[in-house]
């Protein structure tokens, strides 16, 4: 009981009282604890939820931003995209962006994430490290081709949601690349 | 079960270029007790059913869509679509009341918790039959004869059929598509209860480096003079192809007509008395 207060201070501060009185004679006192076992030698330096979830937002926004930009420039420097998805990814992502070119198609406006709830952290592999849920809003995104027109399909809702996994690269800056974004049918999310 | 379509040999993905637009493509699934129906509103592309293996047994949890406490034998707060299954030998941390994770000593080792199911991964593509190309109609090929019109009786009369694969642009399950026609039989049909079917569409004698008259694998021999109409089809395979996407096979085949000939056939004193080789150079025999 008293190990525990000491190790955890920063966390458990706050609720240190309640807690000492709910534990006591709940957990038998012994010597002291082992310290926390560090992870192995193969699984990504996340040290909680919190950290996996902000990283993988933070790609995730990466890959939405830079999308948009290089569909607002006309497929212009789609390079830009690689830092944030697998190759795989990429080469999909590329033939789309090629696609919108091709027929004088530019993006306006900007898709934002409007939620994002972790599904699943497994850091002991690299592929699909992390699984997630995202709300994405396009409310603000149009695509017009040259005449001006929309070509955003009538039935588009302003908002959708996605099952998101990441690959683990220790060379980007967040640590993680978009492995696949599909489209979830759930609730619960937007 | 699964609720989307993925390109071949890459993850499940909506492109950007695609959600921007909202044209992601739409899956909808009906699920029986040893087989699912899944049903697309645009064309995918093809791929094989994949299954993954169930979830393994994982290092972590992650806090808050669980939603029991370990090992307490209820399932956790289902996520939709999420399916779990109880994994005896799982180990799961032990939360504390306030979330975080207990490691005091000793750590009461928990056996058994609850693991997600991977689903199984099917891609999808259009069944497509010739029954699905009303929109499309391949061009007819046309029937040619030699000699031209008539012709000795007891002697083969060569015809041919002339045709080439083609493709037309229409609306295929109502998207933008091509869809190309490739001969793969021919049917003659020469008028007096006889017909041939094979895939040799035949040729000119000369084409064939034979003389006239000569017999000729699509030719046939008249027995009894008279007016003949000559009637052939040409049966046709057919693929398809959505927005520059792969060609993929039609299941079935077309059957489309070509023109008819008329032929007089005669005896060969008949023709002979009629013309001379001076005044019909062409005629047989000269």
């Amino acid at each position: 009981m008293q190990s525990i207060l000491r190790r955890r201070t920063a966390t458990l501060f706050a609720v240190t009282a309640a807690l000492a009185v709910v534990m006591c004679g709940c957990v038998p006192t012994g010597p002291e604890p082992s310290s926390t076992p560090s992870p192995s030698a193969s699984s990504p330096p996340f040290a909680s939820d919190e950290e996996v979830l902000a990283a993988a937002r933070a790609t995730y926004d990466g890959y939405l931003s830079t999308s948009d930009a290089i569909m607002s420039e006309g497929g212009a420097h789609s390079e830009r995209l690689d830092e944030f998805v697998t190759q795989e990814v990429a080469i999909v992502e590329k033939e789309g962006f090629n696609a919108l070119a091709t027929q004088g198609q530019v993006l306006r406006g900007r898709s934002s994430i409007e939620s994002m709830v972790l599904q699943s952290y497994s850091p002991n592999s690299d592929a699909d490290v992390v699984a997630a849920y995202v709300c994405v809003d396009v409310g603000d995104v149009d695509v017009v081709d040259q005449d001006g027109s929309s070509v955003v399909d009538d039935m588009r809702s302003d908002q959708s949601t996605f099952q998101a996994t990441f690959d683990f690269d220790a060379t980007t800056a967040t640590r993680l690349r978009v492995a696949s974004n599909s489209v979830w049918s759930g609730e619960g999310v937007c | 079960m699964p609720s989307y379509v993925s390109p071949p040999d890459t993850p499940g993905l909506c492109p950007r270029a695609l959600a921007s637009t909202g044209k992601c493509p739409k899956v909808t699934t009906e699920t029986h007790s040893d087989s699912v129906d899944v049903r697309a509103t645009q064309p995918g592309t093809l791929g094989t059913p994949e299954t993954r293996e169930k979830g393994s047994r994982p290092d972590r949890q992650t806090s808050g869509n669980l939603g029991a406490a370990p090992g307490a034998g209820t399932s956790p707060t289902d996520e939709a679509d999420q399916l779990w299954e109880w994994d005896p030998d799982a180990y799961v941390p032990t939360v504390l009341p306030d979330g975080t994770e207990y490691t005091g000593d000793p750590i009461p080792v928990t056996r058994g918790g609850w693991v997600p199911i991977e689903p199984t991964i099917y891609s999808v593509e259009p069944y497509v039959t010739v029954d699905d190309l009303a929109n499309f109609r391949p061009t007819a090929g046309t029937l040619h004869m030699e000699p031209d019109g008539w012709t000795v009786v007891g002697l083969t009369t060569n015809f041919w059929i002339y045709v080439a694969a083609n493709t037309h642009n229409g609306e295929l399950l109502d998207s933008p598509a091509s869809v190309r026609f490739t001969p793969v039989s021919y049917t003659f049909s020469y008028g007096d209860s006889s017909s041939r079917s094979g895939t040799d569409a035949g040729d000119t004698w000369s084409s064939q480096r034979l003389g006239e008259f000569d017999p000729a694998p699509t030719g046939h021999i008249f027995t009894e003079s008279g007016t003949y109409n000559i009637a052939a089809s040409v049966e046709y395979s057919a693929e398809y192809q959505f927005d520059g996407g792969p060609w993929r096979p039609v299941v079935g085949t077309v059957r489309i007509p070509t023109n008819t000939l008329s032929v007089v056939a005669a005896r060969a004193s008949t023709v002979l008395v009629d013309e001379n080789c001076i005044t019909a150079p062409d005629g047989p025999g000269c």
